[in-house]
């Protein structure tokens, strides 16, 4: 047999294979999963993830956490069967997280914890089902709870800035929103419903950080967060000096100077409006965890530019006055609707890829049937 | 020509073909089993920037959903028996209104133990929008996907249990509206069915390609959402506060989506308008008990 011959064979051979390899792909090969009723696939769907096997490491830092439960939440964790989940893969700013499903009957109690260098510095408490078992009596008294609270983290893990902190919070009367410093720290209450959040942040000339502090949440009076990144973040920088003023004229600057595409066409030339724009401090994180002032900006525009932006977001360091961040975004508002036609479309590349190649498989073989042919 | 030559061109290229179409993917597919995942989006008021980030958010989510799998016992062995969200679809804007409730009415009947919806686009709390034929034209709206029809739609199953709708206005009357329009039946007798969570907004939804935090677009704090609330045990709430964090908040209650007025836009036009606009993200429902379901182990025989 020629060889033409026995490519031409060869590939007939592949191509009525490549029908079963789509069906292959298709179709998994295992037995049908039938069979079970529907509390079976319950069952199954409720079991996110099997409880983990934990390592002596692991262990550790599960005690840790049931330390801090019984000793700091004063949570009556022995009244409950515990179920603990670990996720060992690191994330942004932690290396290990413990999930804790606390059951006692019909009460379910639902506890997360992130650990960074083997220390809980993140937990959450959150009753799913019924109410959660206290060793403490019930309580009105937040102010007291969350004084008590800071007391036993003291003693639960020694910081040389919580006795400072405590103080702070003794010279509180009322829990009602509020913001005031002393010394070195900014403290922040605020209350809404059931729900009261302070806050403990280092002094930055009064800018502040969604990340920089301790917080305390009690929801109905007992502690349902406890957030800890004192340490994490060092300020860099707290010296403002773009005023607001300096940063709206960069910021429309670089609005006018900015374009986008919508399709093939090219938008330029915006007309920013004078107002009105919004400006807003920050202290934000410019890398390794280190912190400066930060100016968000949003302008608006004198109408809608075609791709739906009404406004520009722009960012600027406030020390340097360097354009951190710029885009033309609009409004998912709904003007009254008006139908119009619709129409299906598609695009599937690889489809159009593959019928392309195959095209080319099939113009080449007939070529060389032509040439034999000839 | 050089006939062996040419043959093993034709080889290759049929071998490049067989190669790039078993190259695995995120794509549809509906075995018509167990959980179901689907993802909408809108063509319309979307420039170049803002729709790639749409689509680059669907396909990481999508390939989240896909890699959650059936481990099936059989024989003392255990098999890959395929993915557990049985059905998979990124639609795109590729889609009209009827369409979606199409897509409903399938879930309730081949996907009833768990079905999920994302939107990201347009739209406000009678519904949102899907494909248009004028994408620039803000005054010809495209066709609405109503949530009085889903509503008509979902009354009796309670399939839909974790909706996200990434589109402005929603949660402003919950629950009436968006969040019980997709299960109604959880909202009349809450402990008789499986939990359910809804996450839409007050007010206005912000775009995907602006930014959250420094580093930080709302594209990644919507793809780490799904990527905790499909990892280890977390729930819905968990992974709120999970993906807040990892976009530079300590928790969801104090990222950028917690309350109004830190994130902003603008209209200019009457009725609405001239006037800036915020917003906020709303949840509704059971966050602490809703679990998105991940990898299943099942023993056969």
């Amino acid at each position: 047999m020629n060889p033409l011959k026995r490519s031409i064979i060869l590939l007939l051979a592949i191509l009525l294979l490549f029908p079963l390899v789509s069906m292959a792909k298709a179709q998994p090969s295992l037995p049908p999963l039938t069979g079970f009723d529907a509390e079976e696939w319950n069952k199954l769907k409720q079991m996110p993830h099997p409880p983990s096997q934990l390592t002596e490491q692991d262990k550790i830092l599960q005690d840790n956490a049931l330390r801090f439960l019984t000793n700091v939440a004063k949570l009556n964790t022995s009244s409950y069967h515990v179920e603990v989940f670990l996720d060992d893969k690191p994330g942004p700013n932690y290396d290990k997280t413990l999930k804790f499903n606390f059951t006692s009957g019909k009460t379910k109690l639902d506890v997360l914890c992130l650990f960074r260098d083997n220390s809980l510095f993140w937990c959450t408490i959150y009753p799913v089902t019924g109410s959660p078992a206290f060793t403490t009596p019930e309580s009105s008294d937040v102010l007291s709870t969350a004084k008590g609270t800071l007391d036993r983290l003291q003693a639960f893990s020694a910081k040389e800035y919580l006795p400072t902190v405590r103080s702070m919070l003794d010279t509180v009367t009322e829990l009602r929103n509020s913001k005031t410093t002393i010394s070195d720290f900014t403290q922040e209450i605020a209350v809404s419903g059931n729900t009261v959040r302070i806050s403990w942040e280092p002094f930055a000339n009064g800018l502040s950080n969604p990340q920089n502090k301790l917080l305390l949440e009690f929801q109905n009076g007992k502690l349902t967060f406890f957030y800890n990144c004192l340490g994490l973040f060092k300020i860099g920088s707290a010296d403002v000096k773009i005023s607001e003023q300096e940063a709206i004229q960069i910021a429309t600057e670089h609005a006018r100077n900015y374009s986008w595409e919508v399709g093939n066409e090219t938008i330029s030339n915006a007309n920013v409006l004078d107002t009105p724009v919004i400006a807003n401090l920050s202290l934000q994180n410019r890398g390794n965890n280190i912190l400066y002032p930060y100016w968000n900006i949003w302008l608006p525009l004198d109408k809608i530019y075609p791709g739906g932006v009404t406004s520009f977001h722009v960012t600027i360091w406030a020390d340097t006055g360097e354009v951190a961040f710029i885009a033309p975004i609009g409004y998912g508002g709904d003007p009254n609707a008006v139908p119009s036609e619709s129409q299906e479309t598609t695009s599937d590349y690889s489809l159009a890829i593959a019928i392309t190649l195959i095209t080319a498989t099939a113009v080449i073989v007939s070529y060389l049937f032509y040439k034999r042919k000839r | 020509m050089n006939k062996p030559r040419t043959a093993t061109c034709v080889l290759l290229l049929l071998l490049s073909t067989i190669l790039i179409t078993t190259i695995p993917a995120a794509k549809a597919y509906d075995y018509d089993w167990f959980f179901a995942s689907n993802e909408y989006t809108t063509n319309w008021l979307q420039y170049n920037d803002e729709a790639e980030h749409t689509w680059t958010a669907f396909t990481q989510i999508a390939n989240l959903f896909v890699q959650k799998r059936i481990y099936v016992y059989y024989y003392g062995y255990w098999f890959d028996g395929g993915p557990s969200y049985g059905e998979l679809n990124n639609w795109g804007s590729s889609r009209t209104p009827w369409d979606v409730y199409a897509q409903i009415d399938h879930d309730i009947t081949h996907h009833p133990l768990f079905s999920t919806v994302l939107y990201v686009g347009h739209g406000g709390p009678d519904g949102f929008y899907v494909h248009t034929d004028y994408p620039n034209d803000p005054y010809h709206t495209p066709d609405l996907t109503s949530f009085n029809v889903i509503h008509s739609h979902t009354q009796s199953s309670p399939a839909h249990q974790f909706v996200l709708m990434w589109v402005c206005m929603g949660g402003e009357n919950s629950p009436q509206g968006s969040p019980s329009a997709w299960n109604p039946l959880w909202w009349s007798n809450p402990p008789a069915y499986p939990p359910y969570t809804w996450v839409g907004f007050d007010g206005m939804s912000p775009w995907l390609l602006d930014q959250m935090t420094p580093g930080n677009i709302f594209r990644y704090w919507l793809v780490f959402f799904y990527y905790f609330a499909l990892t280890g045990s977390y729930s819905v709430m968990d992974a709120l506060n999970l993906a807040s964090w990892a976009t530079g908040a300590s928790d969801f209650a104090s990222s950028v989506l917690g309350a109004y007025g830190r994130y902003w836009s603008y209209w200019p036009y009457p009725p609405l308008g001239p006037t800036t606009q915020t917003g906020r993200m709303h949840v509704a429902g059971d966050p602490f008990g809703t679990y998105l379901p991940r990898d299943v182990y099942y023993y056969y025989g």
